[in-house]
């Protein structure tokens, strides 16, 4: 077996794993399930949400090891199934590394929501949430319609690798300030339903509910980073609306 | 009616999220379909008691819905687990805070802010007791098996 081919093989995975926002204890258990299916001597894996470290022995005793940095990541539950499904047969049949790579390939080129798919599909979530937390239709329709704004102004940030925190700061105060000049012409009966129903485009559930999962499996670094990344975003919320609201306050004198 | 409604609100809402996680095929029905069953669990539990036990059974609620979806589905729990607790978020409390605290309010946007904390420990809290022990029970039937 040649271990550098199958360090890097294994790399690539656990590389692909952790980029579709899988668990920190999904990507390490994989690993080393893959290591002991094919018989490593001493692999080891590290991995925290921005970093990969693996390590294993070759036959004389030579150490072999390969760092991974890894950038900001979404999640991308399909494709998290489909490696996750890959891993289990990878032990089951140890298939060669060329068509472990040519599996990972495929799952590479997996299709995703289309950008309108999921602009429209950020309207319908401002629309549920507005209904959800006890806003009226015209509200929820007015969330429709800043939902969609907001996704468009998150699509075009992203586009531009706009810093993380930032990107929240403008697109909370798109969100507010949509419906607070909105709302200033008539738009909408509840400016705090509309608004916190647009906010849920923006609010960090997703990564909140990842903190719960690493805290829990005991990778304490993993869960504080993404603990750090939560309450961050959850302060870009808070300044951005808060930002808009007050200028709706001063200057067209809109008391929600 | 009264509680019927607002599970379905939470499902066209989740549904609409999971094209924003990518979720597929059969999934898009069944993960938004937890939402709605840890939001009715929500309502039901809101008669009776204040909201942070309210968020904690709902959270438990969904973390059982989540375990026994993904053996059925044979795919992580995740997905379910993510898309379930996320009408629970607590966005309005970020945005209450914030209002409390442009307002000069200052025991409110304190009591408020704790009480957001307080949502978001509740969640950890169901998310855990499910999970813990569920890995107990697995652990304790392995050890068995193995005698």
């Amino acid at each position: 077996m040649d271990c550098n081919e199958f360090l890097n093989t294994t790399t690539e995975i656990a590389y692909a794993l952790l980029e579709s926002g899988a668990e920190i204890y999904r990507v390490e258990e994989s690993v080393l399930r893959i290591f002991a299916a094919y018989g490593a001597r001493e692999g080891h894996i590290f991995a925290i949400p921005t970093l990969l470290i693996l390590s294993l022995q070759d036959e004389n005793g030579k150490n072999l090891t390969t760092i991974r940095r890894l950038g900001s990541h979404g999640s991308d539950l399909a494709r998290v199934n489909a490696y996750n499904d890959l891993c289990r047969a990878i032990c089951r049949e140890k298939p060669s590394f060329s068509e472990i790579r040519r599996e990972l390939a495929r799952i590479g080129r997996l299709p995703c929501y289309t950008p309108l798919q999921q602009i429209a599909a950020g309207g319908v979530v401002a629309f549920g949430f507005a209904l959800l937390f006890g806003g009226n239709l015209f509200d929820a329709l007015c969330a429709l319609v800043w939902g969609i704004a907001v996704k468009l102004v998150l699509f075009l940030m992203e586009k531009y690798h706009a810093n993380g925190f930032f990107t929240t700061i403008v697109s909370s105060f798109v969100a507010a300030g949509l419906s607070v000049v909105g709302f200033r012409f008539g738009l909408g009966a509840h400016l705090d339903k509309i608004i916190i129903g647009v906010l849920m485009n923006l609010v960090p559930g997703v990564v909140l509910t990842n903190v719960m999962r690493d805290m829990i499996a005991g990778d304490l670094i993993a869960g504080l980073t993404k603990l750090a990344q939560a309450l961050i975003t959850a302060t870009g919320i808070a300044l951005g609306t808060g930002v808009a609201i007050s200028l709706g306050r001063i200057l067209l004198g809109v008391m929600g | 009616m009264k509680f019927l409604l607002p599970c379905i609100y939470a499902f066209v809402a989740c549904f609409a999220y999971c094209f924003i996680v990518n979720i597929r095929g059969r999934l898009l029905l069944f993960a938004p379909l937890g939402a709605s069953i840890g939001w009715l669990v929500y309502t039901l539990c809101g008669l009776f008691a204040g909201d942070l036990p309210c968020y904690f059974l709902a959270t438990v609620a969904v973390s059982v819905y989540a375990e026994i979806m993904a053996r059925i589905e044979r795919v992580p729990a995740t997905g379910f687990l993510l898309i379930g607790i996320f009408p629970m978020v607590p966005g309005g409390g970020i945005y209450y805070t914030m209002e409390y605290c442009i307002n000069g309010d200052t025991g409110m946007f304190l009591e408020t802010g704790l009480h957001t904390f307080g949502i978001a420990g509740c969640l950890a809290l169901g998310v855990l007791t499910v999970t813990s022990i569920l890995h107990l029970y697995a652990a304790v039937r392995r050890s068995r098996c193995k005698n």
